[in-house]
């Protein structure tokens, strides 16, 4: 047994319900009442005075403009999410039923592009829109426009398209595992009943992965309702979003209390909404694990007959994936691309960017920095995260939902409130700007994205094998280390992989505690406000390379120990 | 692809194949079952009951072969208009709804008027005894409870055929003998014709009109439980049915039209008709110790083992160099002691010869 896991579990075992109460006050309680008590104070020439108001409130509700803004943020992430339903459940649907030896592969390669910077690929979808973009020049090219239109970036549908981008895969991950858990043998139970396809998904695979799809769409709503990169960058005056003005509050216009007030009425609308979905998506009764396992059946898989019908659904299957690369792909093709405007036509070849990244110091140095952040903090939220999780699962027996749901909190708020309410807090607590700020805002949603995957996998664990192992005269501390860990290895595997992703691409949290010193994507995100060097695309390039053999190996190794256990 | 005529089987499976890959599951397979039998596919783990099942029940398609079902070919008609519910071996109740809920589903999906699901779910839930809990969810209930609603569900459409792929396997022994009663009422009183998956014996001999046996994606043999216990076809089943001793067998130096085997020699009036056997099944019970009734033949065995078994003694003892193993009713036996020399004997009638 290796050196860290003992010392993980001496850290687990000397560990108390106590810490998670530590925890929940510092990242989860402070933050949001200090925003809360902000927004309560009266803002005088850019400094928050003692004196109490509820003026703040009534500033968002007597001004037109900004509850118009309210309920078209609102809107469009609803759009967004909706959208991107549409898209990634009928998706997942269909991988989940009617793929066998791809399936795998198809589930990848929605997922890969997560891995791949945000940022990029929404400035890519600027490149795809605009005027001199992708689509322009092919309907030019095609004659279907006369010259290039304006009408595609800076709009709402701009805005509405790169959201709902973004969220696919989130969709699509949360409803295929749903409906991977929806046994064969039901929909056959269904079909022996009487049921045609149709009566058998409404009346049996809806209600049963419904809740998946309904969790994947508050995911995608939080995404988008908190997000103000996407909107800058492609929405235009036109797309502008709370999330935006919010963050003018707490720079250039300088009304903490003002943009604390927003955040909370914001938030509120987004309780109120997930809440309406939760009930929505609200699941019965539980599916039995004797019921698992059957046999699918694949023999049947063709849908529709025929061979016109078959094109149809091919090309149906083809283009979500199509519509999640196209960003990618314009990436590669840019970093190629010499010339210094990311425009169509492109002009020619040059390896230029690539020899640039070794001289470009501060986009090196931003590089290590996000490393740094990111294997800081999720080397913390994993040690942590597992321990919660243990803890959680054995340790607390009364509200321990409610402690889960109150860890998970900072999932769940909009990325824009989350970042701010840190901020504050920061600025309180007297912890140093910079690094050290980054570091613990992305353990804030780093540890419990972990400690949700750890726990559900525990959760799911059969008690006999630990109640077995200490009846076979193995100690606490054995026991966890021979049994439990083993068992939950891939889980937190899995959690540290999706938790190292979600630091590494973090922008908006980031952006309200980095000083000086930016991350990766809070420098290219000032670059491309400021002048940009396609060198960005080099690296992204890279990164996306390497990232994607990086995911493959883990997979390889994943499904190596995997048939392991199945073979021992 | 000839219709079978009105006056032929009730289900017809004519030659059906079936492959996995390369693996063949089921070999040209053909049975008859009439209607209002209650028919049973016996055999081990793994030699493609329920794949026989899913054929049926219209899950899955064979790679050869046609399935009629009362004169007509439903070889290619989709599960959902089938005539046949299935009691599947999971059970498969749908976990989001209550038992009721999951009883009226067949019926609300044939679009039957509310009024009569109402009296038609009650009484399928009464016909299994699960009246009080109608409302429940199956993850509230236990094994026993969640069988009975499956059942229930299988049976309130009225199919023309029940398939029931070991309903029972779950249950323990005395929930087991209990529903195997209202099982058996149950066809009976609906005259459905039933099919029923098992691999254990007791089940199938005790409720069955006939059985086929099965190993390999072959069927062995197919008869009455009485044809399949006294009277099995070949090695397999004599092996998988009942407990048997089964002992080579030789000519007889002396007349070689008759048959020794053990310190037995059969004459050959008994042997007369067959190619040479080269071995003989002989049931436990089949084989008297101190035998009080007629017998053919008797001879002196000395006792190596006695084992008391509940309602019988198994005794095993060694006669001319062979050992044989017999089943004594348990009163008689009490008195047997190892080492001791006892007569024993048997009839010719309970001899079954194997050629393989
Ligand atoms: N979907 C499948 N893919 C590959 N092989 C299969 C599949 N379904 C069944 N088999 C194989 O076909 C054979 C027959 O399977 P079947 O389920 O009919 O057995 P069974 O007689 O019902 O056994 P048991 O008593 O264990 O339920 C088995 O060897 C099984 O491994
Ligand atoms: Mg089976």
């Amino acid at each position: 047994m290796t050196r860290s896991s003992e010392k993980l579990v001496k850290l687990v075992s000397s560990a108390s319900p106590g810490l998670i109460y530590l925890w929940l006050l510092a990242l989860v309680v402070a933050p949001n009442l200090v925003l809360f008590g902000t927004s309560f104070f009266k803002a005088s020439a850019g400094l928050v005075t003692d004196e109490v108001t509820l003026r703040n409130y009534a500033a968002v509700f007597q001004s037109r403009t900004v509850l118009v803004l309210v309920m078209r943020t609102l809107v469009t992430a609803f759009v967004a999410a909706a959208l991107a339903s549409l898209v990634a459940y009928p998706l997942a649907f269909y991988v989940s039923r009617y793929m066998r030896g791809m399936k795998q592969v198809a589930v990848m390669l929605v997922v890969i592009p997560l891995w791949i910077s945000l940022l990029m690929r929404v400035f890519a979808w600027r490149v795809i829109l605009g005027e001199n973009g992708a689509i322009n020049s092919l309907l030019v090219t095609l004659g279907i426009l006369s010259e290039p239109s304006d009408a595609f970036l800076y709009t709402r549908f701009a805005v509405v398209l790169t959201l709902a981008y973004m969220a696919i895969p989130y969709v699509f991950v949360s409803s295929f595992t749903a409906l991977e858990r929806v046994p064969e043998s039901l929909l056959e139970a269904s079909r022996d009943a009487g049921a045609n396809r149709f009566q058998t998904f409404t009346n049996v695979v809806w209600p049963l992965s419904r809740q998946g799809l309904a969790i994947g769409f508050s995911l995608a709503f939080l995404l988008a309702v908190g997000d103000y990169v996407s909107p800058s960058m492609v929405g235009g005056l036109n797309g502008t979003m709370l999330g935006m003005v919010i963050a003018s509050q707490f720079g250039m216009a300088g009304n903490w209390p003002l943009g604390a007030a927003q955040a909370v009425i914001l938030m509120l609308a987004v309780a109120l909404i997930l809440a309406v979905i939760g009930y929505l998506g609200r699941s019965k009764g539980i599916i039995q694990a004797v019921d698992s396992g059957a046999g699918a059946t694949l023999k049947r898989a063709a849908t529709l007959r025929g061979r016109i019908g078959q094109i149809l659904l091919k090309l149906a299957v083809t283009l979500p994936y199509l519509f999640l690369y196209a960003p990618l792909v314009v990436t590669l093709v840019f970093s190629f691309n010499d010339s210094r405007v990311q425009t169509f036509p492109l002009t020619g070849f040059t390896l230029q960017w690539y020899r640039e990244l070794w001289t470009n110091t501060a986009l090196i140095e931003a590089f290590q920095r996000t490393l740094f952040v990111a294997v800081l903090s999720t080397a913390a939220g994993t040690v942590i995260g597992v321990a919660f999780a243990l803890i959680l699962a054995y340790r607390v027996r009364a509200f321990g939902n409610v402690l889960q749901l109150a860890l998970a909190v900072p999932v769940a708020i909009p990325g824009i409130v989350l970042g701010i309410s840190l901020a504050i807090v920061a600025q309180f607590s007297g912890l140093p700007q910079g690094l050290p700020r980054v570091i613990v805002g992305h353990l804030s949603f780093v540890m419990p994205v972990i400690m949700l995957i750890v726990l559900t996998r525990l959760r799911a664990l059969d008690p006999s094998f630990v109640e077995a192992s200490l009846d076979l005269g193995a100690t606490r501390m054995k026991t966890l280390l021979h049994v439990l860990l083993p068992m939950i290895r891939s889980a937190i595997i899995g959690g540290a992989m999706l938790g190292f992703t979600l630091s590494v691409d973090e922008v908006i949290v980031t952006l309200f505690l980095t000083g000086t010193e930016p991350t990766l994507p809070v420098y290219v995100w000032n670059q491309m406000r400021f002048g940009f060097t396609p060198s960005i695309n080099a690296i992204f390039t890279l990164i996306g390379l390497i990232s994607v053999a990086f995911v493959l190996c883990g997979l390889w190794v994943i499904n190596r120990t995997n048939a392991r256990t199945l073979r021992a | 692809m000839s219709p079978v005529n009105a006056s032929g089987p009730f289900l017809r499976l004519s030659g059906l194949s079936l492959s996995f890959g390369a693996y063949k599951a089921l070999h040209d397979l053909s049975l008859d079952i009439g209607e209002g039998e209650f028919f049973s596919l016996l055999g081990p783990s793994g030699c493609g009951k329920t794949t026989t099942l899913r054929l049926i029940a219209g899950f899955e398609a064979p790679d050869r072969g046609n399935i009629w079902l009362a004169g007509d070919d439903i070889t290619t008609l989709p599960p959902n208009l089938r005539d046949t519910n299935t009691v599947f071996q999971s059970y498969a109740l749908f976990p989001h709804m209550t038992v009721w809920e999951n009883v009226a589903y067949p019926l609300r999906m044939k679009g039957v008027a509310k009024a009569e699901i109402a009296t038609r779910v009650d009484d399928a839930i009464a016909k299994v005894n699960l009246g009080a809990f109608a409302e429940r969810l199956p993850h509230e209930m236990s094994g026993g409870q969640r069988q009975r609603a499956a059942l229930a569900r299988a049976i309130v459409g009225r199919p023309k055929i029940l398939l029931l792929d070991e309903p029972l396997g779950a249950l323990d022994l005395k929930l087991r003998e209990q529903m195997q009663h209202v099982l058996v009422d149950l066809q009976k009183s609906l005259g459905i014709t039933f099919i029923y998956v098992t691999h254990d014996q007791g089940e199938a001999l005790s409720m069955s009109d006939r059985i086929a046996v099965m190993s390999g994606g072959l069927i062995q043999q197919i008869g009455t439980p009485e044809e399949i216990y006294y009277r099995p076809a070949n090695a397999f089943v004599a092996d998988f049915i009942g407990k048997s001793n089964r002992i080579s067998a030789s000519p007889n130096p002396g007349d070689a039209a008759s048959l020794r085997f053990g310190p037995v020699d059969i004459p050959r009036s008994r042997v007369a008709g067959r190619a040479q056997p080269s071995a003989v099944a002989l049931r436990f019970e089949a084989l008297d110790v101190q035998p009080e009734g007629r017998c053919d033949v008797t001879f002196d065995a000395r006792i190596a083992r006695v084992m008391f078994l509940g309602s019988v003694i198994e005794v095993v003892m060694e006669s001319g160099g062979q050992m044989l193993t017999s089943h004594v009713p348990s009163r008689k036996g009490l008195a047997l002691k190892v080492g001791d020399t006892v007569p024993a004997g048997l009839l010719f009638d309970d001899v079954v010869y194997l050629d393989d």
